[in-house]
């Protein structure tokens, strides 16, 4: 649907104005300083920036203009030809043309500056060519500037237009000047029209909106309509015309003074109405007489009788056109008076009536109604027999239904009660007797806030039963287990169902220690033993634990551990040495640690352990020493010394990096430069 | 939807739909529910906010039924007195381009005002009409006399015979700065090391003809950039006072020389020939003028377009 809004037109600057904005939008949004001795090219590209972007700002405001004003062909033909009758279709094309021309100059114009530019080997040059661009493109729209103005014009007047929609349920008041169309209008809707007792009070369209059945209606007042040729008419009345011959979803009203106190006889008014009748085809026609308190319709000389009698028929034949029955005059002919508003209700009711009538049986009549007309069916069935056949309600259901009506009658609402009780500022609501408790009782005692010094909702828990059960329940079932493991097992197997709990729980405060620290941690292999989970003695204690004897891996696993330091290979046999020949004989597993032991003991004398006190050294005893050599060795230590680089680490870095590689090689080599 | 007048009405009304139909409004969609207000047992408060367009001449309206405001002419005429003002605390506070458009305004406004008064002062001083006679006005007696204008003619047309023969024209820009070789020309390095240095490429605005067809690189000294070539210009007639747009047809002589004159260079003072048939000139013996001699009046290289007057 589209909106025929033109309230959001941008302004159309006059041609002052409107160089004034381009060029200073051009000055912010490009750069303006530039130097002498930078590089022509980018002197170039500074002023070719400059005259594209002028070019662009000019382009854009230009095609606004062109865009927002509407165009002629493209509208509704009713505001075609409203437009065409308020501006002059010619002048307005021809503006808007103008504006059209000029933009296309504009753009050929930065066309060949910005080729020229392309040639410019100076500042000095450039600078001309950009001024004389721009200076061009400034002629171009003053040329133009008349044409600005005159759209300004029209900008500021038809968004003062109203906003009428040519395709919605219409209601169209027309008549001679002065006969009370305007007062209609404010008298059904809120529109606010003036109402003066002179001729064209009313110098163009007016909309207003009312409801009739839920639906709304646009109603259109428009200026007074004289019964002069065609080509006499002036603006004004050619409002009206326009209104009428192009809005076709529209019920019209025919006003007609019978009083006469507009100045113009019944009979001028009927040869209006038969010169235009050719306009109020296919649309439901009300031929409304006005002004019934001056002069009731009944009381009218006889040819003007025959005269308003006459436009009935012709209104007649509207209604026949439009499917309706001869026979049904009634909503034809109305008489009301807007001053005492006699019957101005029962006008627009008769039209709205009629013009909703009309558009239910166009769409009926539609194409496009089979679509989807075909698929409803409403049930009509005929009674077969005389017998009555009344819906079946069981008797209960009933009597419940009745019953509770009766209830929701008979509630008694607070207003009720303060009625009852003497009435507002005498009854006090009593807030207590909806309470929820467990005891209706309860609802009226007093509840103290503070009892003996404290506050009482400080000692009030809600839960607390609850939570007493609760408790009370799960020391039952601990009580249960123990006793049960206490009762059916045998001692060795209680002492082993702690150990395994033991290790249990061990083992979970293990892995919680190690996630809980294992992002800070780093990831050390498994060999270098870090926290010394894999001695010897730890071995023999589990393998003990497990029922082994622990010695023979424990010797094998010493004489394959690595040696901590020296003996690279082994010392040469001593010359003296007393047991060396049965040594070689011997096949039994003799710990090499007695071999060495052997050897050394005549080698070298027997070192002092590190822990050894030595006069002069400071230390009161040997744990003491052992204890600062422990310190010592730890605070050397390095962090973290065993995680060295692993697999994880590999990369394989850039080989040939590109910028040494690639372009102009200036100085330095091409390793680096 | 509304942009230029909202008038927002709340009303109390007791049921909802009443409230719809009272107040017939614009447009239901504009008819916005706002929340209801706590629901005090059986009555519903219920806001219907309407906004409502303005349509036709309302402001116009609305003067004629409420008149001004009480202090509306006042506060105009003190605006106004306090325009002056403002305007002279801008003119003194603007700063850069703005405060120089701004000076520039005021400026012509200041002389376009004392030139008003001026002329004011003089028609209220009574003066003589000017004496000086009119060139060529002849007394009563004289003016069926028009032998002597014929024979001027005539004398004129030989005159021009000569000059044309001299190659002197008495031309408007008599003397042009001369134009050196390394201006005229940008030097373009060729070769595969770019190491010649033969080729030259004229850097002003050039007329070539129609006809023209570059000549094969190796052979091409003089290169005239295509979007330098110029094939208009804009002609004023100065009897006339009038300007066209007409077409070059050569160049008649360069004031720098020779060699310019063959390549066809437009600078400052160079004479061209350019076509005036759509002028429909005549010459004194009735032929029609098609070609016509006319000097370049600007730098075509700088203003991006030729301006000549034509040589009468």
């Amino acid at each position: 649907m589209v909106q025929y809004n033109f309230k959001k037109m941008a302004v159309v600057p006059n041609r002052k104005d409107f160089i004034d904005i381009i060029l200073s939008r051009t000055q912010r949004q490009t750069p303006t300083v530039v130097h002498k001795g930078s590089a022509i090219s980018s002197l170039r590209k500074f002023y070719m920036r400059k005259v594209k972007c002028t070019e662009q700002n000019f382009r854009d405001k230009l095609s606004t203009i062109i865009d927002e004003f509407p165009r002629l062909d493209d509208v509704h033909p009713f505001y075609g030809d409203l437009l065409h009758v308020l501006y002059n279709k010619d002048h307005y094309k021809l503006a808007l043309g103008q504006v059209n021309t000029a933009r296309n100059l504009i753009g050929k114009i930065s066309n060949d500056y910005v080729k020229l530019l392309k040639y410019g080997d100076s500042l000095y040059r450039c600078k001309c060519l950009k001024v004389a661009a721009l200076g061009r493109m400034c002629t171009v729209v003053k040329r133009i500037g008349p044409s600005l103005a005159y759209l300004e014009q029209i900008r500021q007047h038809i968004s003062r237009l109203p906003s009428i929609d040519p395709n919605i349920r219409t209601i169209l008041i027309c008549g001679y000047p002065n006969v009370g169309k305007s007062s209609f209008i404010n008298k059904i809707t809120r529109a606010d029209v003036d109402v003066q007792p002179y001729a064209f009070t009313t110098k163009s369209l007016f909309v207003g909106h009312t409801d009739y059945k839920f639906l709304r209606y646009q109603v259109i007042d428009t200026p007074g309509i004289l019964d002069r040729p065609f080509e006499d008419r002036n603006v004004i009345e050619m409002c009206s015309i326009t209104a009428l011959a192009h809005l076709r979803a529209a019920a019209v009203l025919f006003f007609l003074d019978i009083s006469g106190s507009c100045g113009y006889s019944i009979a001028q008014q009927a040869a209006l109405f038969h010169s235009i009748k050719s306009l109020f085809m296919n649309k439901p026609l009300i031929i409304v007489c006005n002004k019934t308190d001056l002069q009731p319709l009944e009381g009218i000389s006889e040819e003007d009788m025959k005269l308003v009698m006459e436009m009935k028929s012709e209104a007649m034949k509207t209604v026949i056109g439009l499917g309706g029955e001869a026979t049904s005059d009634e909503g034809v002919l109305l008489t009301m008076s807007t001053l005492t508003e006699d019957g101005v209700i029962s006008v627009k009711n008769a039209a709205c009536e009629r013009l909703l009538n009309q558009r239910v049986d166009l769409k009926m009549k539609s194409q496009k109604i089979n679509d989807f007309v075909n698929r409803f069916h409403v049930a009509m069935p005929q009674p077969r027999d005389q017998k009555e056949r009344p819906p079946c309600i069981p008797q209960s259901v009933s009597e419940a239904k009745a019953k509770q009506a009766g209830d929701k009658e008979k509630r008694n609402t607070e207003k009720d009660l303060e009625n009852e009780n003497g009435g507002a500022g005498v009854y006090s609501a009593n807030l207590k007797k909806n309470y929820i408790l467990a005891n209706d009782e309860w609802k009226e005692d007093v509840m103290p806030e503070i009892l003996d010094g404290h506050n009482v909702y400080d000692f009030v828990d809600p839960d607390i039963v609850h939570r007493l059960e609760e408790l009370k329940r799960e020391a039952e079932e601990g009580d249960d287990e123990f006793e049960m493991d206490d009762m059916e097992l045998t001692p060795e197997e209680q002492k082993t169902l702690v150990e395994i709990r033991k290790k249990k729980s061990l083992l979970i405060q293990q892995h919680r220690m190690k996630k809980s620290t294992a992002e800070s941690r780093p990831t050390v292999p498994r060999k270098f033993d870090k926290d010394r989970k894999f001695t010897s003695k730890r071995m023999g204690r589990q393998l003990s634990d497990l029922g082994l004897d622990p010695r023979m891996a424990i010797n094998r696993a010493r004489s394959r551990s690595v040696p901590r330091r020296g003996r690279k290979r082994e010392r040469s046999v001593d010359r003296g040495d007393p047991g060396f020949g049965d040594a070689m004989d011997m096949d039994v597993d003799t710990p090499n640690k007695k071999l060495r032991m052997i050897s050394r003991s005549r080698s070298r004398s027997r070192s002092r352990p590190p822990t050894e006190v030595v006069p002069g050294e400071g230390f009161k005893d040997s744990s003491q020493k052992s204890q600062a050599l422990r310190k010592a060795k730890k605070s050397v230590k390095k962090r973290n010394k065993d995680a060295r680089r692993g697999e994880a680490d590999r990369v394989i870095p850039t080989l040939k990096p590109k910028h040494l590689f690639s372009g102009k090689r200036s100085i330095g080599k091409t390793q680096r430069r | 939807m509304f942009p230029l007048r909202a008038l927002p009405l709340i009303f109390h009304i007791a049921h909802l739909l009443s409230a719809v139909r009272y107040c017939s409004v614009a447009a239901t969609s504009s008819i916005r529910f706002l929340p209801r207000l706590p629901r005090h047992d059986f009555i519903w408060y219920t806001i219907v906010v309407c906004e409502i367009q303005p349509q036709g001449d309302y402001i116009e309206l609305h003067r004629k039924r409420y008149g001004y405001r009480p202090d509306h002419f006042e506060r105009k005429r003190k605006k106004e007195a306090r325009l002056v003002h403002k305007r002279s605390e801008t003119a003194q506070k603007a700063l850069g381009i703005k405060g120089k458009m701004f000076a520039k305004k005021r400026y012509a406004e200041k002389a376009l005002m004392k030139k008003t008064l001026a002329m004011h002062e003089e028609s209220s001083t009574r003066r003589k009409v000017d004496d000086d006679v009119h060139e060529g006005a002849v007394p009563a007696y004289l003016l069926d006399r028009d032998n002597t204008t014929r024979a001027k003619i005539l004398n004129n047309t030989i005159k021009q015979k000569r000059k044309e023969k001299a190659g002197k024209w008495e031309v408007p820009l008599p003397k042009v700065r001369p134009v050196a070789e390394d201006e005229m020309f940008k030097i373009l390095r060729s070769g595969k090391r770019k190491t010649k240095q033969w080729k030259r490429m004229v850097t002003k605005a050039t007329f070539v003809g129609p006809g023209f067809t570059r000549k094969p690189p190796k052979y091409e000294r003089f290169i005239r950039p295509s979007g330098l070539r110029f094939t208009k210009a804009h002609v004023t007639h100065p009897e006339l006072k009038c300007t066209f747009n007409l077409e070059i047809i050569g160049v008649k002589k360069n004031p720098n020389g020779q060699m310019y004159t063959s390549l066809g260079v437009l600078t400052k003072g160079t004479i061209i020939e350019v076509n005036v048939s759509e002028l429909g000139l005549v010459t004194p013996a009735g032929k029609v003028v098609w070609g016509k001699y006319a000097q370049v009046t600007n730098n075509p290289e700088n203003d991006g377009c030729v301006n000549a007057v034509l040589l009468v």
